[in-house]
């Protein structure tokens, strides 16, 4: 009975998309599927459930299922006008996006390497095609090659490492390895810490982190904005939630060989992202450098693995995953397919042509950077105090400066909108109710989580510790 | 023992002539050659199931996609730019390249096969890999990977479906 439940939260939502070539309301379907996914995660909470061994049903894992919810429905949401405005294939593109959330949830909740893997490799295929789905846009295929060929790569690595490891251990199992791992923690096979630097590879790939980080902006940029959305926040997400899940407990063990390494890409992915971001003049483009920026911070949580620390890693994920998805969402809703809207200048004078458009950008690029009351500053001031109580004070120094810089340049698309005169703004489209509405939801979960963030702290904190 | 003299015989001498022909077709083919004589040595080495992995693999799946580049290059012949005389090393591009990644492989198996037996292997025993076990693993213990397989594969013929299709649009 559990193991059927557990199995579905993964499952469902591809179940109930089987048939993408039908032209019927796929969408409204795709968020039934997932507002099933979401009743079978709160009704497995606290459960611990497990199928065939690997899968699990744990807090943890039921939590990210539950940000991949959110993702999911909000994504969808955002995705309608786009799929009209740039004549995509309507059911391939929902089908694509609901398959490759299915692959998120797996990834969140696989106990098994084999299977990570495997969930790996059906989001990011899912996500490779969606990339590059306007095959008439020159910038559309390039960043979907570029993502492909080096998403190719860090597969073969992160397999690589799953082989060593099993060479080594006999078993793809995560609790097995941890055992082993456990066991011969003083001195660990040379072999071994190779394996361990093969799968951070994979991982840093997927969470664009420095120096694992060259196709992010050109993918980010080409793919249709809803997509870049969605890849942004849910691929980071499913590919944390694993990160973490292999590294702080299977490996925990061998945390004094790994923990320098992600020391360093944690320092030179907060700096890269920011510092990189300033010359950025394509809003796309920038928004991909901060999100290599956020995927800094969320490294800095997963070094400094205190409680604090983890429970603020999933905190943060959360945030950034309902504020990065409102920004993208904006573009998204002004994008046509004669103009992307993605250039710094487009948003000249934005307020006077929309001003309630404007109003929810600047909310999103606030709490991008960091201000209160939204959530990215709760998020940011529990994961830095985090790094501070772990004694990784030049982290927290080094990421509470890099805030600053990206400060610099959310300001500059604000300013833009309010300060500069109008250009040619006035032809932005009309905006559709439920994207609309999608917006303002993901805006209020902004505020939410910078007002009261105590009883979702708490829930995280709760959660993360039942595999820890 | 005869067995083995002919099939690492037959590879031997396919994989010289792979890159002894001047047409890419006859390369592949030949090449397609080595490697079923190569799992003919998998066999004897008693690993059925890598045997039947290389020729559905690299044999049948590899080698076909290899061909079809070859095909669509529309390359029958190689162009040579350089002096054919010159040594391997000192001929410009992709040659010399792959002559020194010839040289390293041939020092990296010298030196592997002196030493072979000087330290044990840090893997530990596996058993026999028959195909009757691997059949069994895959469907029992490994039952949900095997599923989650079929997802992937759908995704994938689904994005290819999608990128390949012709556009609608351009055609009206």
């Amino acid at each position: 009975m559990a193991c059927v439940a557990a199995a579905g939260v993964a499952a469902m939502v591809a179940e109930a998309l089987r048939a993408p070539g039908e032209r019927m309301p796929i969408g409204p379907l795709g968020a039934i599927g997932l507002a099933g996914a979401a009743a079978a995660s709160l009704g497995l909470w606290n459960h611990n459930a497990t199928s065939f061994s690997l899968v699990v049903a744990d807090n943890f894992g039921l939590f990210i299922t539950l940000v991949l919810v959110v993702v999911g429905i909000l994504s969808l949401a955002l995705s309608a006008p786009g799929i009209e405005r740039l004549g995509l294939p309507r059911g391939e593109y929902y089908a694509l996006m609901l398959f490759a959330l299915a692959g998120m949830m797996l990834m969140a909740t696989a106990t098994d390497l084999l299977l990570i893997f495997l969930a790996l490799e059906v989001l990011s295929l899912a996500v490779y095609v969606l990339t590059g789905i306007r095959r008439d846009s020159p910038a559309a295929v390039e960043g979907a090659l570029k993502y492909f060929i080096l998403g190719a790569f860090s597969s073969a690595f992160f397999l690589y490492g799953i082989a060593f490891t099993y060479g080594l251990t006999g078993t793809t199992r995560l609790d097995r390895i941890g055992t082993l791992m456990a066991g011969q923690a003083m001195s660990p096979a040379p072999l071994q810490l190779v394996a361990v630097g093969l799968l951070l590879v994979g991982f840093a790939f997927k969470v664009s982190a420095i120096p694992f980080h060259m196709w992010t902006p050109d993918a980010y940029e080409g793919a249709p904005t809803a997509v870049t959305a969605f890849m942004s926040t849910g691929v980071k997400a499913a590919a944390f939630a694993a990160f973490a899940r292999v590294f702080l407990s299977t490996f925990e063990p061998l945390h004094p060989y790994w923990r320098p390494l992600v020391w360093t890409i944690a320092l030179a992915t907060m700096v890269g992202g920011a510092v990189v971001g300033i010359a950025q003049t394509n809003v796309k483009r920038m928004l991909a450098y901060s999100s290599i920026a956020h995927a800094g911070y969320l490294l800095v949580a997963l070094v400094s693995a205190n409680d604090l620390g983890k429970g603020a890693m999933l905190f943060y994920l959360l945030t950034y995953a309902v504020t990065n998805l409102g920004a993208f969402g904006v573009i998204a809703l002004l994008e046509t397919a004669e103009r992307p809207f993605d250039q710094m200048s487009d948003y000249a004078g934005l307020w006077t042509a929309r001003p309630a458009l404007a109003a929810l950008m600047t909310m999103f690029l606030l709490s991008l950077g960091g201000f209160p009351p939204f959530g990215g500053f709760v998020a940011k001031w529990y994961v830095f105090s985090a790094a501070v109580k772990a004694g990784e004070t030049t982290l927290a120094i080094v990421g509470v400066l890099t805030s600053v810089v990206a400060v610099f340049f959310y300001l500059r698309v604000v300013v833009m909108m309010y300060m500069t005169p109008a250009g040619r703004s006035s032809d932005a489209p009309a905006v559709p109710a439920i994207a609309g509405a999608a917006l303002v939801a993901s805006a209020l979960a902004v505020l939410y989580l910078g007002l009261l963030p105590a009883r979702v702290l708490d829930w995280a904190a709760a959660s993360i510790s039942t595999i820890f | 023992m005869t067995l083995f003299y002919v099939f690492a015989g037959v590879a031997v001498v396919t994989s010289l002539l792979v890159i002894a022909q001047r047409n890419p077709i006859y390369s592949v083919l030949l090449l397609v050659a080595s490697f079923g004589a190569l799992s003919g040595l998998y066999v004897l080495l008693d690993a059925p199931f890598v045997a039947a992995i290389q020729i559905i693999i690299y044999a049948g799946a590899i080698m076909v996609l290899f061909l079809f580049v070859v095909m669509l290059l529309n390359a029958p012949h190689e162009d040579t730019e350089y002096d054919e005389r010159t040594h391997p090393l000192a001929r410009p591009g992709p040659t010399r390249a792959g002559s020194l990644l010839a040289v390293a492989l041939v020092v990296e198996l010298v030196w592997a096969l002196t030493r072979a037996g000087e330290a044990p292997s840090p893997f530990p025993e596996a058993g026999l890999s028959s195909i009757a076990a691997i059949g069994r693993a895959l469907f029992t213990e490994y039952a949900f990977p095997f599923e989650v397989t079929s997802i992937l594969i759908l995704v994938a013929m689904v994005g290819a479906v999608v990128l390949a299709r012709r556009d609608e649009r351009a055609r009206k």
